[in-house]
């Protein structure tokens, strides 16, 4: 009777990736590990931050740059496409919803759907213009569309409001504004980082670190190279471009100067110090940017500490601070001193032979 | 028609000292394959000294620091290489990272206020066009340094040293040329160039802390400008990219004429005719 109902119980046909394993399950909690780690700080820092006007201005600005580091962190850790424009996509974006919010009444969560879709179409058609590249070439590329378009914005007339720029951009319909922007813009960071997580995970993801590996061998086994890194291309501007409408809505005002080259700089000086191809990287090399900026006296002198902790982090951690296996660091260090010991231990014990 | 013939005039003077550093930075890439960004920074920080310093030591001082500007880039060129850290986006970040720390540094010890000084004063007259006398003696210069530069590396054994260190480091090694010695002098020589432009810069138009990145985008718009060829091509690039500048800002609005070269660049990039290595099938 038993063996009859066994045989009755309907079996489920379960494909490969299907199969859930713990050792599968495991990973996948590595993996989300670092975003969960960043929401659980966000959320512990934020009753320390309710009592500081200016602690609660540093989240929010760190989480917006965030974004947009994470986004860089797709392009450039994932496509190998550094691109100097990564600012200037968030620009797109934060000028899109300030002039549908302020000039056309838009609301601001409306806004948001032209804010990513802007830049995304924007980079995705600059991104069949220049994927091919050299990586460096495809860098100093966006640095000339950057600078284009702040002098573009700045011959924009009312509808840029020129160099005075754009005043009185609506904050976004939320109680208590500082505390929503700190909590929304963290959120959003975590979303961001989810993005690149799936994208890493996904066949699309695989076929970018095919095309990192040996470009032309992937074209050769029928992966479209350029269409692959111009969708990634224009994610990351997309990204970049949520960035621009949170940017916009809490600070109020928008000018050309507002996401520079500057800050592209400094977005690609956080992902390149932090470590471009992990997905705490950018946050981590951000948080870092943005502390140094804060924290050193003196606003004229920040330069030197960026270009300083570049060139620094391009000597001592190629792969970035996340990305450097510290283990591996500790026991060749470790290694060489306990060497370096015996060398001496040697060297004393034959002077006192002789 | 004259005012046309004026505005090429202002911008074959200006274009000689784009060109200037544009051969400072063809130099680099001839001989490390480096794209040294920050050139903008050793002809702001040279010309910065030297309005500083005054008359007579100003333009020693100001090349000088140009000199010192430059091997700062040598020196973390060469630990780059040490450390392993050979590819071309690497050390043009590192590049862009003392343009920054070059600029910060004008700012924070100079401060905000654009410098100028008089040097050469007056104007030619060859009919309705005017040249002044210190945008010829700036074309003057910047064609006798680029010769001399040329002179020097193909005509004397010093040269010959550079250029086969710059055709293949590890050969140069291999038959006892103190290759890192060699590179380092070819960032002094570099920073020379381009800090001697920056002196030049401030005798014609003055000098200001932010100038560093406009004048090294100028600079690498000169070097493509004819396909990277050689340093001629680069000095040539210089006047074209200052003729279209300077014809730019005398038609159209100032951001306008700032595009130009911009776009120009940006052009030239997607044309491909730029070939950097790892570009994509």
């Amino acid at each position: 009777m038993t063996a009859q109902v066994t045989a009755r119980t309907p079996v489920r046909e379960v494909s490969p990736s299907q199969r859930v394993g713990p050792a599968a399950r495991g990973r996948a909690l590595r993996e989300i590990a670092p975003v969960v780690a960043v929401l659980a700080i966000a959320v512990a820092a934020t009753p320390l931050l309710l009592g500081s006007a200016g602690l609660m201005d540093t989240s929010i600005t760190i989480a917006t740059f965030a974004i947009m580091a994470i986004s860089l962190g797709i392009a450039y850790g994932l496509g190998d496409m550094l691109s100097l424009a990564q600012a200037t996509f968030g620009a797109v974006g934060a000028y899109a919803t300030a002039i549908a919010t302020t000039s056309w009444g838009v609301s601001p969560w409306l806004s948001l759907i032209l804010a990513i879709a802007l830049p995304a179409a924007i980079s995705y058609g600059m991104a069949r213009l220049i994927v091919r590249l050299s990586p460096l070439a495809l860098a100093l590329a966006t640095l000339a569309f950057a600078e284009l378009f702040e002098l573009a914005v700045n011959e924009g007339g009312d509808l840029t409001g020129g160099y005075i720029g754009i005043g009185a951009i609506p904050a976004l319909p939320l109680p208590n504004p500082a505390v929503s922007a700190h909590v929304l813009g963290w959120v959003l960071v975590a979303l961001a980082m989810l993005v690149a997580l799936r994208l890493r995970a996904s066949n699309p993801g695989r076929a970018l670190l095919a095309i990192g590996t040996d470009s032309v061998l992937a074209k050769s086994v029928g992966i479209q190279v350029n269409s692959h890194l111009a969708a990634t291309f224009s994610l990351a501007g997309g990204i970049a471009g949520v960035a621009g409408w949170f940017y916009a809505h809490t600070r109020g005002y928008l000018a050309p100067n507002s996401l520079s080259l500057d800050i592209s700089f400094m977005i690609a000086i956080a992902v390149i110090v932090g470590g471009r191809r992990t997905i705490l990287g950018p946050v981590v090399g951000t948080i870092l940017i943005v502390l140094l900026r804060d924290h050193v006296p003196g606003e004229t002198s920040h330069g030197m500490f960026y270009g300083a902790g570049l060139v620094a982090a391009l000597l001592l951690f190629p792969e970035g601070v996340t990305g450097e296996s510290w283990a591996a660091r500790w026991r060749r260090w470790r290694s060489r001193s306990s060497s370096d010991r015996l060398v001496r231990t040697l060297g004393a014990r034959k002077e006192g032979k002789a | 028609m004259s005012s046309l013939l004026n505005f090429l005039a202002i911008g074959v003077a200006l274009g000689a000292l784009y060109g200037l550093i544009a051969t400072s930075m063809g130099l680099i890439w001839q001989s490390t394959k480096v794209l040294d960004l920050a050139v903008g920074g050793y002809a702001a920080v040279a010309g910065m000294v030297t309005a500083a310093v005054g008359f007579p030591w100003g333009a020693l001082a100001g090349l000088a620091a140009g000199v010192a500007a430059s091997l700062v880039m040598g020196v973390i060129f060469l630990a780059l290489q040490r450390r392993g850290v050979t590819d071309q986006i690497s050390a043009a970040f590192a590049s862009i990272g003392l343009l920054f720390a070059s600029t910060s540094f004008v700012l924070w010890y100079f401060g905000t206020d654009p410098r100028y000084v008089e040097f050469i004063t007056g104007t030619w007259l060859l009919g309705d066009i005017s040249f002044s006398r210190q945008g010829v003696f700036n074309v003057a210069v910047a064609f006798v340094v680029v010769g001399a530069v040329l002179w020097g590396m193909h005509r004397t054994p010093a040269g010959e040293v550079l250029r086969a260190t710059a055709i293949s480091p590890r050969n140069a090694q291999l038959i006892g040329v103190p290759v890192r010695r060699v590179q380092l002098s070819m960032f002094a020589l570099s920073g020379l160039l381009a800090g001697g432009a920056g002196v030049l810069m401030v005798f014609t138009r003055g000098m200001s802390f932010g100038l560093g990145l406009t004048l090294t985008i100028a600079a690498f718009g000169a070097m493509i400008v004819f396909g990277v060829r050689g340093l001629v091509t680069a000095l040539l690039g210089g006047l074209v990219i200052g003729v279209v500048e300077a014809v730019g800002a005398g038609y159209f609005p100032a951001s306008v004429a700032s595009m130009v070269p911009l776009i120009f660049i940006f052009a030239v990039l997607v044309s491909g005719r730029f070939k950097l290595e790892g570009a994509r099938p």
